[in-house]
């Protein structure tokens, strides 16, 4: 069975697959928190808790109490509840990537720092770890029931993807273009932000769009500039905070050692002192900050991200514009007298009648086969090979509503449908005249179809765009034999000769 | 006369509306149901190009939603008719309507009160003959001077048919 694509579902259908498809993948990470082993079970956790929150703020508009505030709040909560020990996490990575490059004495500041930030990783681990098991179930119950709300109605996901994907790239590129020097610490993280809810919105459908696939995989090398240089201006914000706080405790430390005159245990605290590493870490990371910014503006702040956002614009006027309506084509022939038909096929009696419109017309009608019966509304404009037809099923309420109202204006008809390769004839008897023809309905491209055998023996002509055939003037005279061409006029109605079916 | 009967866009939850202590009179549209109406408005454009008034409700929902309607129809004129209030009696507007020298012409209003109109202008009772969804409209085609019971339903389209149409 072929998979529906996500952009072919209705937006309040297409968030709910997405965010329990994320609440999926947020149990899963949670069920390896057990194994202390797996050190990206917490991270991954967050990251799927991330994905649910942007998603559900993004299309909050469309989704009524699943996008509310509550939800996404206690969602906010569970993201962030790690952030203090991921950003440790991250710098004790980038110091020990220096550690080898340090001199024996700047080692001391680099161990003090690593000392440091290992507390704050495992406070904050510990402290998610505790809750986070609790409050994701709290979250995940809260949520389901509120996309359980949700129903199939609502825009076409691709609409509403099309106008965010619109209104995120807008935002980033105007978010880049803020930012101006490598000191813009703010602009940068707010562009990095931007970048990862643009990334956010586009992942779900990169599985059956390679335009979005390849940018998202433009945004995830955008996102990890950003977010080394976010690393690095909070990895120099700890340098700054861990300087001072060592020039504190050593100034406190010699000043004991003075007063109390041990003067070895002085001359070894002045030899070990913490702020030469400290300083030398600070003068690195700078360089690495401006390396960083260097590759921004390489890649994306001088025209470097030009590419990016045409692309973007592409891929969204090609979602966004929305398909052309349904143009039926069809053949239509006159038919001497009724052609063999399967034994297979059964006849479907069909009524259909039209309310007094002039430049759109719409049809009411009712199928009556061995399945039941249906309803259909149908409006129609123009004429000829092409018309713009929409058809939607409707109740027998409204068909009762309407029919009295399509009186002097309706047709009665058998219809039968063969299947020949690949076209399926329709072969329609009118029951109040002495008419029968036959349709077929052609793919875009076509304007043309192969007359079977069996049909051919009964043809009399292509009537075609021939006002005079076209139902809704048949509806208009009713009763009135027409002219078959010479070859049905006032012949008496034939009855349907059967074929037998194919073994 | 040609009368396009619409009812108004999709507006806030009434229940929620009342918790806030507003009156239901100023109880707006919806994002969803600004965006929505103007692909419907577009979709009405298309198949009732020519249009010379809107008329419509005072509520704000209503005037909101004509507004969007007028805008699809280059800048048409909107005139506030308090018989489209909901609740009132279908005759106050036929009266309106049959004092008016333009031949096109919208009304937009609410629920079941827009049913109440077109069921006295096609039947001349006052039950609700058709009920529209929110953004739906019908055309009725009706004598110079409408009176009840002279109306004929021309279609009724529900909101998804329209803003198919609109896109066309």
């Amino acid at each position: 069975m072929t998979r529906r694509s996500l952009l072919d579902r209705t937006t309040g259908d297409a968030v709910a697959r997405t965010a329990r498809g994320y609440l999926a993948d947020a149990e899963s990470a949670l069920a390896r928190l057990a194994n202390r082993q797996d050190t990206e079970a917490l991270h991954d956790f967050r990251v799927a808790i991330r994905r649910v929150r942007s998603v559900l703020r993004a299309y909050a508009r469309w989704i009524g109490r699943a996008g509310g505030k509550k939800v996404r709040r206690r969602l906010r909560t569970l993201g962030t509840a790690t952030n203090a020990g991921r950003d440790a996490e991250v710098q004790l990575a980038w110091l020990e990537g220096e550690r080898a490059g340090l001199a024996r004495g700047e080692r001391t500041g680099l161990n003090w720092l690593t000392k440091r930030l290992r507390a704050t990783r495992s406070e904050s681990y510990r402290a998610a770890r505790r809750h986070v098991r609790q409050d994701f179930r709290r979250t995940r119950d809260l949520l389901a029931k509120r996309l359980g709300e949700l129903d199939d109605a609502g825009p076409a996901f691709r609409e509403t993807f099309a106008q965010l994907l619109r209104q995120h790239a807008a935002d980033l590129e105007t978010r880049l273009g803020a930012i101006r020097s490598p000191d813009d610490e703010e602009e940068a993280h707010e562009a990095r932000i931007a970048a990862k809810r643009l990334r956010y919105l586009l992942e779900p459908v990169t599985r059956d769009e390679p335009g979005i696939r390849k940018l998202v995989a433009r945004l995830k090398r955008l996102q990890d500039v950003l977010g080394n240089l976010h690393d690095t201006h909070v990895l120099e914000a700890s340098l700054a905070d861990a300087l001072d706080e060592v020039a504190t405790e050593k100034a406190r430390q010699l000043r004991t050692l003075a007063l109390a005159g041990d003067t070895i245990a002085l001359r070894r605290a002045r030899r070990r002192d913490e702020r030469v590493g400290l300083a030398t870490l600070t003068t690195k990371a700078r360089i690495r900050r401006d390396r960083l910014f260097a590759a921004l503006t390489h890649d994306w702040l001088s025209d470097g991200g030009t590419a990016f956002f045409r692309d973007a614009r592409v891929q969204t006027d090609r979602i966004g514009t929305p398909s052309p309506p349904p143009v039926e084509r069809e053949r239509k022939y006159l038919l001497t007298g009724l052609p063999e038909i399967p034994a297979t096929v059964t006849p479907q009696a069909i009524e259909q009648g039209w309310l007094p419109g002039d430049r759109l017309r719409e049809r009411v009608r009712r199928i009556r086969d061995e399945s039941g019966e249906r309803f259909y509304r149908t409006v129609k404009l123009g004429q000829g090979l092409e018309r713009i037809e929409i058809e939607e099923e409707t109740t027998a309420e409204m068909f009762d509503r309407l029919w009295p109202l399509t009186e002097g204006c309706r047709i009665a008809k058998q219809r039968y449908r063969i299947a020949n390769g690949d076209f399926t004839w329709e072969v329609d008897v009118f029951r109040d005249r002495d008419l029968i023809v036959a349709e077929v309905e052609l793919p875009a491209g076509r304007d043309d179809a192969p007359i079977p055998e069996w049909l051919s023996r009964v043809l009399a002509r292509d009537v075609t765009g021939d006002p005079a055939y076209l139902n809704l003037t048949l509806a208009s005279t009713p009763g009135a034999t027409r002219d078959g061409g010479g070859a049905r006029g006032g012949a008496p109605r034939k009855r349907a000769r059967r074929r037998p079916a194919p073994a | 006369m040609d009368l396009l009967v619409i009812r108004h866009a999709i507006a806030g939850d009434r229940d929620e509306w009342a918790q806030t202590g507003k009156s239901d009179h100023d109880r707006p549209v919806t994002d969803e149901g600004r965006d929505r109406m103007r692909e419907t408005a577009r979709g009405l454009r298309a198949v009732f190009p020519k249009l010379e008034l809107i008329a419509t409700s005072p509520l704000k929902r209503a005037v909101q939603t004509a507004a969007i309607v007028a805008e699809a129809f280059d800048d048409l004129k909107v005139v506030e008719l308090e018989a489209l209030s909901p609740g009132l009696p279908p005759e106050d507007a036929v009266r309106w309507l049959a004092g008016r020298r333009e031949s096109r012409i919208a009304v937009v209003g609410h629920e079941p009160s827009l049913g109440i109109l077109v069921g006295w202008l096609m039947r001349e009772e006052a039950e609700s003959f058709v009920s529209l969804k929110k953004g739906g409209a019908c055309l009725l085609r009706l004598p110079s001077t409408p009176a009840p019971g002279t109306a004929d339903l021309k279609w009724l389209l529900p909101p998804k048919l329209l803003r198919q149409l609109g896109d066309t």
